[in-house]
């Protein structure tokens, strides 16, 4: 009877440390830690390329005005210098100030348009990285991941197996999900 | 026998695939609830929700033949005629209440408020639009139905006129309607909300008791 117990007894914690190898096997391996290529994912983002492209419309519109102003500029100092020696010297005076006015103006509308391009790029690009950062955040959470890590040029990754990145899973995802599906 | 046992089970599947094409009011608004993501889409974008949402023009139509109080015989359907020829959405932004309050979020003067309250109020159709195929359509109605302070969201309502659509009914290209959100103040970018043809289409038709005169 008693060899029959110890046999039973024996039985079950083989059985029972097969299971918590077997388990430990099977969640060891599972990739619950993963990277993308964060550039690659960025510029490949169709929400990146028509954020882009309708900065590039909104840039290329305010540089025209700066433009248009530049000829108006350059076209009056032509027009100075034409008439220069028909001008007297109090006439001169008055044209070389009119002219230093109209380039201060020009100087400080460019400024002010090259500042505001800055800014809509940089606000350009907080959208998109929110709406990655977002998507990765729900991402993960339903495929189960721990950590996903963003590589970089110059980033503290230095290799990441092959089998580890997902860049083209989540581009796939989120430019599913960017289409509004 | 087996032959009628098949037909009995074939019409039974039937029975319980198909999706009912006529609905009472109560069922209607129950049928919406329960099914409401046929025609709402969803996205999380920086703690911020966006919800838009297809309107039917038969919840539209009664919602208003209700508020009548002597409505007669024929109204709705004169109300609900009006109402197809035009397709209706409802943007949402819904933040925790946590965070900052949507309508102050990121303004530093009172004259930025008040663009802001400009904006929203008067010019919708600057930041929300419909893409049908290639077209962009801005919408030919809108309104701002205001900030609610206590759920922390701010809600638009929108009608378009697309070219692909004539009262209730779609030309064959016009497959997908995209509305799209080019988000001004809250940092989530662009956003698209994808409906189907087929999804508008598979709303049941409201059919009502007629009122008593």
């Amino acid at each position: 009877m008693k060899t029959k117990e110890l046999l039973i007894i024996i039985i079950s914690v083989v059985v029972a440390v097969a299971v918590a190898v077997a388990y430990f096997i099977t969640h060891a391996t599972h990739n619950n830690v993963a990277y993308v290529r964060s550039h690659d994912l960025i510029y490949s983002y169709e929400g990146t390329k028509e954020a882009m492209a309708k900065f590039d419309d909104k840039k290329m519109s305010w540089q025209a005005n700066v433009d248009t102003l530049r000829r108006d500029f350059q076209r009056s100092v032509a027009v100075y210098n034409r008439d220069y020696d028909k001008l007297s010297s109090s006439e001169r005076k008055q044209r070389e100030e009119m002219l230093n006015n109209q380039q201060q103006q020009l100087e400080t509308y460019s400024q002010a348009i090259d500042s505001k391009i800055r800014e809509e790029d940089h606000e350009m690009m907080a959208s998109v990285l929110n709406q990655v950062n977002s998507f990765i955040e729900d991402y993960a959470e339903q495929k189960g991941y721990d950590i996903i890590f963003g590589t970089t040029k110059d980033g503290s990754i230095l290799y990441g197996n092959e089998h580890l990145d997902i860049t083209d899973q989540v581009l796939k995802e989120i430019n599913k999900r960017y289409k509004g599906e | 026998m087996g032959k009628i046992l098949l037909s009995l089970t074939l019409a039974f599947i039937a029975g319980c695939a198909s999706k009912p094409s006529e609905l009472s009011w109560t069922d209607y608004q129950e049928w919406l609830q329960k099914n409401g993501q046929a025609v709402a889409r969803e996205k999380v974008i920086n703690d911020l929700k966006l919800r838009a949402q297809f309107l039917p023009a038969d919840f539209l139509a009664y919602s208003e033949y209700e508020q009548l109080t002597s409505a007669k015989t024929g109204t709705f359907d004169s109300l609900l005629k009006e109402y197809k020829c035009g397709l209706s959405f409802k943007l949402s932004l819904l933040a925790d209440k946590q965070t900052t309050n949507l309508m102050y979020h990121g303004i530093s003067t009172m004259n930025e408020y008040k663009q802001r309250v400009s904006l929203l109020s008067f010019n919708s159709e600057q930041f929300i639009a419909l893409n049908v195929g290639d077209d962009r359509f801005k919408p030919v109605l809108t309104a701002f139905e205001g900030y609610n302070e206590l759920s922390n969201r701010l809600t638009f309502s929108v009608v378009f006129t697309p070219d692909g659509y004539h009262c209730g009914v779609f030309d064959e290209h016009a497959e997908e309607l995209t509305l799209t959100f080019d988000d001004p103040y809250w940092g989530t970018g662009t956003s698209h909300f994808l409906f189907r043809k087929s999804d508008i289409q598979s709303i049941p038709k409201l059919i009502i008791a007629k009122r008593s005169l």
